[in-house]
């Protein structure tokens, strides 16, 4: 069957039928709507114009709002695969009975209130939090470290702090699916752990590890809440928090759907990159994707 | 609604509005337009209802911030007694009120609610009914302040009733910080890292543009791109984090994270005090951002007669005074000031409340979304809000 075909009968599919509803259809909207303008009475007016587009990409302001959308989306993503990873092989290759418990506990994590938690780190955070009073209290720091709340390094930490349970448990699963026996084969022929790690475990691990990563990234890039409730007044403008001004604030549709769509090429960029990247380095297999 | 008012959350929602654009809900009207699921009719022009009214009584259909629908219990009393029966929906979120009146099922609704900020330009786009002093004669008792635009018409109509108000100011821990004069005092070098303010254009805009002696509805874009922006440019070197809603606001002032707080609001210290906090909110000696919340009559209301009675009960002294003491905001209406509590007497000079209004306060009105002239335009404003923030 060819592909247009196999396409054809998917999208004859119940859930073909709910993703051209739920997703293309409002997709093609948005994306028709990004070369519309707004009138004085701020109505959409149909027509076609790449002045939302050009604004996107001339203004200086839009620049410095996609830098710090990579400095926050790139080292949550670093820091969330590093920690899952980690994390996920313990419970895939060393955790023994404690796996069970360990799994619950993960399970647990994903289930606090997304604001809760957001709330819970600037308790801890804060001038008078947890954290600082203790770091005080032991005269590690003299006064309160500013670099854990209102930075990109606290939204940063915020975001791997949401984000690792879900790598975590998307790289288990791929892990957990790779006989033991093949890590011992590699050692009894001479692999060192690094080897049998960079040979073996991670290229098996590989599609997991590039699906992840891009979860996170594009999940931390279009956050429109911690940047703001924990970023400081340079760090919180990322791509989520325009799209969300441009949406819900100054509702400009227009202008808000070419910079989801900008984001969105950007977004393509990045898959491009890791895919070329980790195929590279031996991590991905020439056939996926 | 009950009884019992949450004036923290009247707050909330009031201040929710003025920190949203000038009509920015007209866009989502538009969306709807788009869409092609807006009220096809034109948006100007709107028609009086008729003047051979029925008698007041029956039903009453409001779409109203929490707690103005029936904003003290002496309010009950007085449906009952008109034989009125309230159905209401509350407003939660400002750029929602153009997009259910002009939505469908939008005829219902007999009044809502805008500001000074987006009053004309409701009007503008048809969503009330300019009404007169036959028709709402307690609009004759309101302040000098309100007895203009955007209130009042050059026809001598007006679009809607003021009857409660207040100002956007500066909030400061009073055991911190000593108590600013001027809103350059948060600028010293030795507050940074000790102020915030809320992540909004409009109210940030308005109150650099009073800092700088500019009136925000005169202001240029040079003034917009010149002293304006220098004054959030300082500000911004000044702020440890922006405060997405008022409830964060007042969070940063109580946990200590900060000490002055630019657009505050005399509900903070109420907020705060509860929690343990003394903060006091100020008129700085450049004057303040002032707010009127004013409920409309809309051209498709089904019941217009009891909407003006609602409206001229508002007005009236004795229900302004009890309303406003719930709320604890200040009174539209002068003749209600003896009758106010004394914790709202004691918010504003009322001994020359009328100066205080019109020389303290500004009620901004917004600004013009197409280009008028040299004036600074909303777009300009909301760009150069974000410019600060980015830079």
């Amino acid at each position: 069957m060819s592909l247009s075909r196999r396409l054809a009968a998917f999208l004859l599919t119940p859930l073909g039928a709910l993703l051209l509803l739920a997703v293309i259809v409002p997709l093609a909207m948005l994306f028709a709507f990004s070369f519309f303008h707004i009138n004085e009475l701020l109505q959409i007016v149909p027509g076609f114009t790449a002045g939302n587009y050009r604004q996107v990409v001339t203004t200086s302001v839009y620049r410095v709002y996609a830098v710090n959308t990579l400095l926050i989306a790139a080292p949550t993503a670093i820091a969330s695969i590093v920690g899952g990873y980690v994390l996920a092989y313990y419970l895939a290759f060393r955790a023994g009975r404690a796996r069970g418990i360990l799994l619950v506990a993960i399970v647990i994590a994903l289930m606090g209130s997304y604001l809760a938690l957001i709330y819970s780190w600037r308790t801890l955070s804060g001038e008078h939090g947890i954290i600082n009073s203790l770091l005080q209290a032991a005269h590690v720091t003299r006064g309160p470290l500013g670099l854990i709340l209102f930075s990109r390094t606290a939204v940063v930490i915020a975001e791997t702090n949401f984000f690792l349970p879900f790598t975590t448990l998307v790289l288990y699963s791929s892990l957990s699916s790779i006989p033991p026996s093949l890590e011992a084969a590699a050692r009894d022929l001479g692999a060192s752990r690094w080897m049998t790690l960079r040979r073996i475990v991670f290229p098996l691990s590989g599609t997991a590890l590039f699906g992840a990563t891009l979860f996170v990234f594009f999940l931390s890039a279009g956050d429109y809440i911690t940047p703001v409730f924990l970023g400081g007044i340079g760090s919180s403008g990322t791509f989520g928090t325009l799209i969300a001004d441009q949406l819900s604030t100054t509702l400009n549709y227009p202008l808000g759907a070419s910079i989801a769509f900008v984001m969105l090429a950007l977004f393509a960029a990045v898959v491009v990159l890791l895919r070329l990247g980790m195929r590279a380095a031996g991590l991905l297999p020439e056939h996926t994707g | 609604m009950g009884d019992r008012v949450d004036p923290g959350y009247l707050r909330y929602l009031m201040d929710r509005r003025r920190f949203l654009a000038l009509g920015g809900g007209a866009a989502l009207t538009g969306f709807l337009a788009a869409c092609g699921l807006s009220n096809s009719s034109s948006t100007t022009g709107a028609t009086s209802p008729s003047t051979s009214l029925p008698p007041v009584g029956g039903d009453i259909n409001l779409y109203v911030w929490e707690g103005y629908d029936v904003p003290d219990p002496s309010f009950k009393k007085w449906l009952a007694s008109q034989n009125l029966v309230e159905h209401v929906k509350y407003i939660t979120q400002p750029e929602e009120v153009p997009t259910v009146l002009k939505g469908p099922g939008g005829d219902k609704w007999d009044m809502s609610y805008g500001d000074n900020v987006v009053l004309g330009y409701y009007k503008e786009l048809g969503l009330l009914v300019p009404m007169t002093l036959d028709q709402v004669p307690g609009l004759a008792g309101l302040m000098s302040a309100f007895q203009g635009a955007p209130w009042k018409n050059d026809d001598g109509t007006y679009n809607g009733v003021p009857w409660t108000w207040g100002f956007t100011g500066l909030t400061y821990n009073v055991k911190n910080v000593p108590a600013p004069k001027s809103w350059n005092d948060i600028l010293d070098p030795k507050y940074q890292g000790r102020v915030s303010t809320i992540d909004g254009a409009m109210n940030n805009v308005a109150s650099a543009s009073i800092a700088v002696g500019i009136d925000p509805d005169t202001m240029t874009t040079a003034q917009l791109n010149g002293p304006i922006k220098d004054w959030l440019m300082k500000l911004k070197g000044q702020i440890r984090a922006l405060a997405p809603s008022i409830g964060d606001q007042i969070n940063l002032l109580v946990s200590g994270d900060v000490d002055y707080m630019v657009c505050g609001l005399t509900f903070m210290d109420a907020e705060a005090a509860a929690k343990g906090v003394t903060t006091k909110t100020i008129v700085p000696s450049e004057g303040a951002i002032g707010w009127a919340d004013t409920t409309f009559i809309t051209p498709t209301a089904p019941h217009p007669q009891n909407a003006y009675a609602f409206a001229n009960h508002l007005l009236d002294p004795k229900a302004n005074a009890a309303a406003n003491s719930a709320l604890l905001q200040g009174p539209g209406v002068k003749a209600a000031i003896p009758m106010l509590s004394a914790d709202a007497k004691a918010l504003y000079p009322f001994n020359d409340i009328d100066t205080y209004l019109n020389d303290t306060l500004t009620f901004n009105t917004g600004w013009p979304h197409e280009p008028e002239g040299d004036r600074a335009t909303y777009d300009q404003v909301i760009a150069t809000w974000e410019a600060v923030k980015g830079s």
